[in-house]
C-alpha cells in the first residue's frame, strides 16, 4: 500500500490568484527516500506541509491526501503526531525546551509515555545520534549542526514511519550538513523510514535518493529515479538545471552542443554521471574516444579566459596588517596575524571552516570590534550584511523598508529631496526585481528575496565597501545566480566587495579572487582559478572530476569549454597540421561563443 | 533565586567562534563540577525538605544559641556551595540589613529594662538593641540559606519539584529558560547589524540613541513573534495538547533518599517539637529571660546542630571517600 498518496490536489493561499499547488497527484511507497526539488516559491514547502495533519497551511483546498489509504484529515491527533514526524528549516525556532535531554523527551510527554519508558528511549536514541555526550547541555550551547540533529532526534524518537524534512540543512555549513544528510540515510536504511527531504543542495542528496520530484509553480514537473530525472532536467534548460550536480551538468552541457555527433551520441546511451567518481569515469571515456591523449595536456593549462572579473585597479580598499583578535583576555586567540589586502573593486571571498575566525575578521574590518594589537585600514564607507538579514527588517512593507534607509538624514546629504529618496527607491526595486513585491512584508519574503531587500537597503546608504556574511545560505540556486548578477553590477560601479562564506561553488564561480582562513591566519590566497586549482580536497566539484585530465578548471563552464577545445581539435586534426597557437585561438573563440550565449541566456 | 541561571547566560551568545563556546562550555562544566557536592546530588525532594525545614526552624526558633547554629552551619555551607566569591556578593546585601535592623529596632521599640541613652527622651534599651541584633541575624542566616537554596535546587530540580503541582507551568518554565538566552543572542545580532550599517555611531546624542534602542527592540519583536510561530508548529507536530501528558525528569529515588528523608524528618520533627514546647523559649522584654536549661533543651540544640551540618558532613565523607577510591586505583 502506499505510505502517501495525493489525488489531484490543489492549493490556494488566502488573498492569492495563483493556486500554490495545482491539481498534484503521484504516491510515494513504503520506505522509500524521496527528495523533493525546485526553485523557492515553486510550492515545496506547500506540498510537504500537506502531509501532516497539523501543518496543512490554511486556504482554499481540493483533492485527497491519503496516509496508508486514510484521509490525513481524519486521522487520529495522536497518530498523526507519532506516525508522521517533521523537521523544519531553522534549528533554533524549533528547539522548546532549554534541556538536550528536556527537547528529546517532549514529544513522549505529550504522548503520555511513563518516566520509565522515556528514560530508556531517550537513552537509545541519544546513543543512535551519538548526543550522550550533550545529553544534559543546554540547548543554546549547541552549534547549528548539532541543534539540527537534536531536532531530528526528537521527533524520530516517536518512532516516526515518514519523515517529512523541510530543507533541513539550508542554515547549516556544508559539513553539518553532510553529516545531517548521512544521518537522514542512515534512519531510513536502518528502520526503512519514509523519508521526503526538500533541498537545494542537490550535489549529495541526488545520489542517495530513491525517486526525485521536481516542481515548477506548484506543478510536478517530473517524478522518478534520479538518473531519469537528470536526464529530464538537462535536456531543456530550466531554472532547476543550476542545482543539479555538477557531474550532470557537464555531461549535459557537453552533450547538448554535440548531439548531432556520432562519437557523443554512443557516449550519450550510457548512464550519465551523477557522482564526482560517475563524471570521472565519463571524462576517462570521453578521453579514449577523442584519442587526444598527446594535447589534452597542453589545451587544458592554456589560460582559458576567466569569465570572473579581476579587479580594475590597483588601489587598496581594505588592508589589515599583522592583526591579533581575541574575545577575552583569557581565551585563545581568534585571529593571530593576519595580513590582508583587498583592492579597490574586486569580489574577495573568505573561505575558511566553522570557527576558523571569518565572522570575527568582518567585524573588525566593519569597526564592530578592535584588533589588540595590528592596524585594521578602509578606505571609503564600510557597511556589512548580517548573516541573518532579519536582524535589519523594521517596516511593515518592502517599500517602506527601503525609505527607512533614508530617515537617518546625517547619513545622506541633507539637501536629498522626497521625489529622489521615491525615485532612488525605485530604481532600488526594478533593479533587485522586487518591484511585484513592494507591498509584501517583508518576512513573507523568500530567504532569496530577503537577501535581496537587505542588499538593496544596505545599497541605499552608499557604501563603498560591502561586507557580505555567508550570502547564499538557505537560497536556491536560481537566486544565487541573480545574486551574482546583481554583484558583478555592483561591482562595475566601483564597490568592494569582501564575502565570508562556506559556499565553494559559489565562490569558484564569481569570486576574483579567493583566501583560506584557517587556525587564525590567511593561509593561502590567490586568483579563484589558481586558488582552487592549487587545493585538492577544498575545492569544487568540477574540479574534483576534471582535475586528472584538465589543469586549473573550476567551474562547470570551464570543463565544459575545456572539453569542448578537446573536440574542436579532434575535428582540426584530420584537416591539417595547425599550430598549438590555433588550437588556442579554437579555444577561445568557442568560450567566446559560449558566453555570448550565456549572455543571451540572461538577458 | 536565578541568580545561577543569570550567570549562565550571560556567558551565552555562543556562535561568535566556536573557540569561544568551546571555553564558555569547559567554565560551565567546571563551575557545575565546583558546585556539584554529594548532598546536591541526592533526589531533589531530599534537597527541598532539608532546605525548607532548616529555614523554617530558623525562623520559629527565636533563640539566640538555635541562631547562632544556623548562622555558622549556614555559613560554612554557602562557602563551600558558592565559593568565597559568592558569599562576598551576599555580604553586600547582608551588611546594610544588619546594620538597617540594629539600628532601626531600638529606635521604634522602647521596650525593656535596661536604658542605654536617650534620643528625645526616648529610652534606647539593651534588651531592643540584643533583640535587633537578633532578628538581623536571623535575616542574615535565612539568606545564607537561601543562597545554598540557589546552587542546589537547580532550574530542572524546580522544574521536577513544582512542575508536578501545575503540569503546564513546568513547560512555561522551561521555554522561558529557553527564551531568554536566545533573545540576547538576537539582539546582540540586531544590535551589531545596526552597528554595520553605520546607525549607530559613538557619540550619538541620548535622544538618537533611544531611537535606535527602540528600533532595535521593535526588530526583535517581530523577529521573535515570526520565529515563535516555527515553534509552536514544531510543538503541535509532536503532539502537544494531546491529553495525559506527562512530565519527564532524570531524578531516580534510591535507598539513600528514603534515609535521609527519615532522617531530616525526624530531627527536625523533634527540633520543632522543643521549640513549640518551649524549652528553648527566650523573653526579650522587659527584661532577658530564658527558660531553665532541661534535657529537652539540650536534644532542641544538638538535633539542629546535627541537621544544620549534616549536608556538609555527607559532602566531606563523600569527598574523603573519593580521595580514598583514587588512592587504591
Amino acid at each position: 500500500m502506499a505510505t502517501i498518496e495525493f489525488k489531484n490536489v490543489s492549493f490556494t493561499y488566502p488573498n492569492c490568484e495563483n493556486a500554490a499547488l495545482e491539481e498534484v497527484s503521484f504516491t510515494i511507497n513504503e520506505s522509500e527516500f524521496v527528495v523533493v526539488c525546485g526553485a523557492s516559491g515553486s510550492g515545496k514547502t506547500t506540498l510537504l506541509r500537506h502531509m501532516k495533519k497539523n501543518m496543512v497551511p490554511y486556504g482554499r483546498g481540493t483533492g485527497d491526501i491519503l496516509y496508508r489509504g486514510q484521509d490525513i484529515e481524519t486521522l487520529l491527533d495522536r497518530m498523526s503526531a507519532s506516525e508522521i514526524g517533521y523537521v523544519q528549516q531553522n534549528p533554533d525556532n524549533q528547539i522548546v525546551t532549554d534541556k538536550v535531554w528536556h527537547e528529546l523527551a517532549f514529544g513522549l510527554e505529550s504522548l503520555g509515555e511513563s518516566n520509565a519508558a522515556i528514560r530508556k528511549k531517550t537513552a537509545e536514541m541519544a546513543e543512535y545520534f551519538g548526543i550522550a555526550n550533550w545529553y544534559r547541555k543546554n540547548v543554546w550551547e549547541l552549534s547549528g549542526g548539532q541543534k539540527q540533529l537534536l531536532n531530528l532526534a526528537s521527533v524520530m524518537i516517536m518512532q516516526p514511519k515518514v519523515l517529512i524534512l523541510d530543507e533541513p540543512t539550508a542554515q547549516l555549513d556544508p559539513i553539518a550538513a553532510t553529516q545531517f544528510f548521512d544521518t537522514i540515510c542512515k534512519i531510513n536504511r536502518d528502520f526503512g523510514t519514509t523519508i521526503i527531504l526538500s533541498e537545494h543542495r542537490l550535489e549529495e542528496v541526488f545520489t542517495m535518493a530513491d525517486k526525485v520530484l521536481a516542481m515548477d509553480q506548484g506543478k510536478i514537473v517530473v517524478f522518478d529515479t534520479p538518473e531519469k530525472v537528470g536526464k529530464f532536467l538537462t535536456s531543456d534548460n530550466k531554472s532547476l538545471f543550476y542545482g543539479l550536480p555538477s557531474a550532470l551538468k557537464i555531461y549535459a552541457e557537453v552533450r547538448s552542443e554535440y548531439d548531432s555527433d556520432l562519437m557523443i551520441q554512443e557516449i550519450s546511451n550510457e548512464k550519465c554521471p551523477i557522482t564526482v567518481k560517475e563524471g570521472r569515469l565519463w571524462l576517462d571515456s570521453l578521453k579514449i574516444l577523442t584519442q587526444s591523449k598527446q594535447l589534452e595536456n597542453k589545451v587544458a593549462s592554456t589560460n582559458i579566459a576567466s569569465s570572473n572579473i579581476t579587479a580594475s585597479s590597483n588601489k587598496t580598499a581594505i588592508e589589515l596588517k599583522n592583526v591579533y583578535f581575541r574575545y577575552e583576555k583569557k581565551n585563545q586567540d581568534i585571529l593571530s596575524g593576519v595580513d590582508l589586502c583587498v583592492k579597490k573593486g574586486e569580489m574577495l571571498a573568505i573561505l575558511g571552516g566553522n570557527g576558523a575566525g571569518k565572522t570575527t575578521l568582518l567585524k573588525l574590518i566593519t569597526g564592530i570590534k578592535k584588533p589588540y594589537s595590528g592596524k585594521v585600514k578602509a578606505e571609503g564607507k564600510v557597511i556589512a550584511l548580517p548573516q541573518n538579514v532579519q536582524a535589519i527588517f523594521t517596516e511593515i512593507t518592502v517599500e517602506e523598508e527601503l525609505g527607512e534607509s533614508f530617515t537617518d538624514k546625517s547619513l545622506h546629504n541633507n539637501s536629498i529631496t522626497k521625489e529622489d529618496i521615491i525615485s532612488s527607491i525605485e530604481e532600488m526595486l526594478i533593479f533587485m526585481e522586487l518591484q511585484n513585491y513592494r507591498k509584501t512584508n517583508p518576512y513573507d519574503l523568500s530567504g532569496g528575496q530577503q537577501q535581496k531587500l537587505a542588499i538593496a537597503k544596505v545599497l541605499l546608504l552608499q557604501p563603498q565597501i560591502l561586507l557580505l556574511d555567508e550570502p547564499t545560505k538557505g537560497i536556491d540556486p536560481y537566486f544565487k545566480r541573480s545574486l551574482a548578477q546583481i554583484l558583478n553590477t555592483l561591482i562595475s560601479k566601483g564597490v568592494t566587495i569582501v564575502m565570508v562564506s562556506h559556499d565553494i561553488e559559489f565562490c569558484a564561480q564569481y569570486a576574483s579572487r579567493c583566501a583560506m582562513l584557517f587556525d587564525g591566519t590567511i593561509v593561502s590566497e590567490g586568483s579563484t582559478r589558481a586558488f582552487f586549482g592549487g587545493n585538492s580536497f577544498y575545492t569544487t566539484a568540477a574540479n574534483r572530476m576534471s582535475r586528472h585530465i584538465f589543469k586549473n578548471c573550476v567551474t562547470c563552464e570551464q570543463v565544459v569549454a575545456a572539453c569542448k577545445g578537446v573536440f574542436e581539435i579532434e575535428n582540426s586534426i584530420e584537416n591539417t597540421d595547425k599550430t598549438l597557437a590555433d588550437i588556442d585561438r579554437n579555444v577561445k573563440d568557442t568560450i567566446t561563443v559560449q558566453q555570448r550565449r550565456q549572455n543571451e541566456k540572461k538577458s | 533565586m536565578q541568580s545561577r541561571q543569570g550567570v549562565i547566560m550571560e556567558i551565552a551568545p555562543e556562535n561568535i567562534t566556536e573557540n569561544i563556546t568551546e571555553n564558555i562550555t569547559r567554565n560551565i562544566a567546571e563551575n557545575l563540577n565546583a558546585k556539584e557536592s554529594e548532598f546536591s546530588r541526592l533526589h531533589p525532594l531530599v534537597n527541598f525538605v532539608y532546605l525548607a525545614s532548616v529555614v523554617a526552624i530558623t525562623i520559629i526558633a527565636n533563640n539566640p544559641i538555635m541562631l547562632c547554629i544556623a548562622f555558622f552551619a549556614s555559613l560554612l555551607y554557602s562557602v563551600i556551595l558558592c565559593g568565597i566569591g559568592g558569599v562576598k556578593k551576599t555580604l553586600f546585601l547582608v551588611i546594610p540589613i544588619l546594620v538597617f535592623t540594629v539600628m532601626i529596632q531600638p529606635l521604634f521599640s522602647h521596650n525593656g529594662n535596661t536604658p542605654l541613652y536617650y534620643i528625645n527622651n526616648n529610652a534606647v534599651t539593651l534588651e531592643s538593641v540584643v533583640y535587633g541584633l537578633t532578628i538581623s541575624v536571623l535575616l542574615i542566616s535565612t539568606i545564607q540559606w537561601f543562597a545554598c537554596y540557589n546552587v542546589l535546587i537547580t532550574s530542572d530540580k524546580f522544574l521536577y519539584l513544582f512542575g508536578r503541582i501545575i503540569p503546564s507551568l513546568a513547560l512555561v518554565i522551561s521555554m522561558i529558560f529557553r527564551m531568554i538566552p536566545l533573545l540576547r543572542y538576537r539582539f546582540n545580532e540586531i544590535d551589531e547589524a545596526q552597528v554595520a550599517m553605520g546607525k549607530k555611531l559613538k557619540g550619538m546624542g541620548l535622544y538618537n540613541r533611544a531611537k535606535v534602542f527602540m528600533k532595535e527592540l521593535s526588530i526583535l519583536i517581530a523577529w521573535s513573534l515570526e520565529a515563535s510561530i516555527d515553534t509552536s508548529d514544531s510543538m503541535e507536530a509532536r503532539g502537544y495538547g494531546l491529553k495525559g501528558r506527562t512530565s519527564f525528569h532524570l531524578f531516580k529515588w534510591k535507598m539513600v533518599d528514603c534515609v535521609w528523608i527519615v532522617a531530616i524528618l525526624l530531627i527536625s520533627g523533634t527540633c520543632i517539637y522543643g521549640i513549640v514546647e518551649k524549652s528553648v523559649q527566650i523573653y526579650y522584654f522587659p527584661t532577658f529571660k530564658m527558660n531553665e536549661m532541661s534535657i529537652a533543651s539540650y536534644v532542641t540544640f544538638i538535633s539542629f546542630a546535627i541537621l544544620a551540618i549534616s549536608p556538609i558532613i555527607y559532602d566531606l565523607g563523600g569527598k574523603l571517600k573519593w580521595r580514598r577510591l583514587n588512592s587504591k586505583m
